[in-house]
């Protein structure tokens, strides 16, 4: 059986560098489809779709909102032709209802262990409209090496230059931020892998630099030291989303091939300040993840913050304006108030504003979001910074030898395509 | 310190079937049957008050046998002592048109403390 696997492009912001990193939710759902199966992938941000390839069933990956609707469009089209269509992932559990009115099937929740039900339901001409398992998950050790086999990998690279693979070491986070939608996803228990299983499946990849994508590693310290541990052997370098500052976890993360990780900075506060020299005292680089228009922001304190981001050295930042994703507290919050102005989730890109901030007009909450990227990056542009980036893990790779040159065959190709 | 706000714990099928929980003080007055249903954030496994409160009301009415055409519905976010203004304290009160036992079109207005607790007979200190 023919089983194609769409991941839906969508259009990147202006001005933005442009990054396509290997999908994971793709290649995690690949890894749990039954051995007769024969998983076809398209990313269409890389890949041009043919909707006459002869496929037997279409899956649609939905991570993000921006996604969603080209996903509909996709669907309607191959169900105008007969050929049954299953959603999954992140964004269609954030849009489950909508995109039932556009689908044969939604699937909800985590996927090993169920795609057998699914694809034999599909054999037998019985598929269920909903496969609702968002409060049964799997157990956590069912979750093997992804399949990225499925990925065309020589499409991932910039100028030769590999990008890093995805990988997950936990699912589920305790934390419950004002913007997150994990909470809803993934559960509020942390659900850390077997460190066995953690090992398999970096074992597998032949990437020596890493994204980790779990939420947060900051969830158990003890399983965080173990973490990095597992990790020493390895000598991959990788970023990740926060980690604990205290010197005994940063030590073992620096050991472990820590490069940079996310932090977010809300405020111009002591903790903050003296959280990003602890990283750096320990040679691990910051990108600071900077959400503007909260209730508390107001022109003065965005721009105070910026002056503030520059101030304590931020390797980068990544702006964002806020937005309200279905299942988060900021859509609650903001729906009660009447405060979003708009449900088109091509938008939600979190680069437009969609809701009326507290303290400014909408428009000026835009500006400011311009202007944050332009500021922190005016002496120092963004590519530099990345380069200085990239230059510190080429000289620790080349000091543990697993430096991989890059790809001169693909020098002149930036995914796929050919450079200017 | 208690929660004077909260009586009981409501467990409800949210969202998806997903098992959820929120906060409950029910007042039956003569003149309102007063709901004051209370987010629990991280106590809540599942889904919130605001994003299911058409079903939530429906449900804690029928469960509490309350007078619709009294019933004075309230949602209370408590403080969570973050630095984040949007995690202060906020009382709502919710309107809905009613149809027989079905709830539509909520429409949220923010009440001070002070009138959430007169509404619950109560002065509103802690």
């Amino acid at each position: 059986m023919k089983f194609k696997l769409i991941y839906p492009k969508w259009k990147k912001l202006e001005g933005q560098t442009e990054f396509n990193l290997p999908p994971h939710g793709p290649v995690v759902m690949a890894a749990s489809l039954p051995d007769y199966v024969d998983v076809v992938f398209v990313d269409e941000n890389l890949q041009t779709l043919d909707f006459d390839d002869g496929a037997d069933f279409v899956g649609i990956s939905m991570m993000l909102t921006v996604q969603v609707r080209r996903g509909w469009e996709i669907a309607d089209e191959y169900r105008r032709r007969g050929v049954k269509v299953i959603f999954g992932g992140i964004a269609t559990m954030l849009h489950a209802e909508e995109t039932l009115t556009h689908a044969d099937s939604v699937f909800l929740g985590e996927s090993e262990g169920r795609m057998e039900e699914v694809f034999a339901d599909f054999r037998d001409g019985a598929l269920k409209q909903v496969y609702n398992y968002l409060s049964a998950r799997p157990p956590v050790d069912l979750v093997g090496p992804a399949r990225r086999s499925i990925l065309e990998r020589d499409l991932y690279y910039h100028k030769g230059i590999r990008m890093v693979d995805l990988f997950h070491a936990s699912r589920g986070c305790r934390f419950n931020c004002y913007p997150c939608a994990v909470a809803y996803l993934g559960g509020r228990e942390f659900r850390p892998r077997p460190m066995d299983r953690v090992a398999e499946e970096l074992a597998t990849i032949d990437n020596n630099r890493l994204f980790i994508v779990d939420n947060s590693l900051a969830q158990d310290t003890a399983w965080e030291m173990e973490l990095f541990r597992e990790m020493i052997p390895f000598k991959k370098k990788w970023c990740s989303h926060t980690i604990e500052d205290k010197p005994e976890v940063l030590d073992l993360a620096a050991q472990a091939g820590a490069w940079y990780v996310y932090q977010a900075v809300f405020d111009t506060s002591d903790y903050i300040r003296q959280r990003i020299k602890r990283y750096h005292d320990h040679g691990i680089a910051v990108e600071g993840t900077i959400l503007l228009g909260l209730d508390d922001h107001t022109e003065d304190s965005i721009r105070r913050l910026i002056d503030f981001l520059l101030e304590i050295e931020l390797d980068l930042a990544e702006f964002t304006v806020l937005t309200p994703f279905p299942h988060t507290k900021a859509f609650d919050d903001l729906r009660k108030q009447k405060r979003i102005l708009s449900y088109d989730w091509d938008r939600y890109n979190a680069g437009e504003v969609v809701f009326q901030p507290r303290h400014m007009a909408p428009e000026r909450l835009q500006e400011l979001f311009s202007f944050a990227w332009e500021e922190f990056y005016r002496d120092e542009p963004q590519q530099y910074k990345m380069y200085k980036l990239i230059r510190r893990v080429v000289e620790r790779e080349k000091a543990d030898n697993t430096y991989v040159p890059r790809r001169r065959d693909l020098a002149a190709k930036t995914f796929g395509r050919t450079a200017r | 310190m208690q929660d004077r706000f909260i009586d009981d714990i409501y467990e409800f099928r949210g969202e998806w079937d997903v098992p959820s929980l929120c906060g409950l003080r029910v007042v039956k007055g003569e003149k309102h049957h007063t709901v004051i249903a209370t987010e629990l954030y991280d106590k809540n496994p599942g889904t919130s008050i605001t994003a299911f409160v058409e079903q939530l009301a429906a449900m804690i009415c029928r469960d509490y046998s309350l007078d619709t055409k009294r019933l004075v519905f309230i949602v209370r976010c408590p403080d969570r002592g973050s630095k984040l203004e949007n995690y202060r304290e906020r009382f709502d009160r919710v309107s809905f048109t009613i149809d027989g036992g079905d709830f539509a079109d909520p429409d949220w207005s923010e009440i001070t403390r002070e009138e959430a607790a007169a509404l619950v007979g109560e002065d509103g200190d802690d």
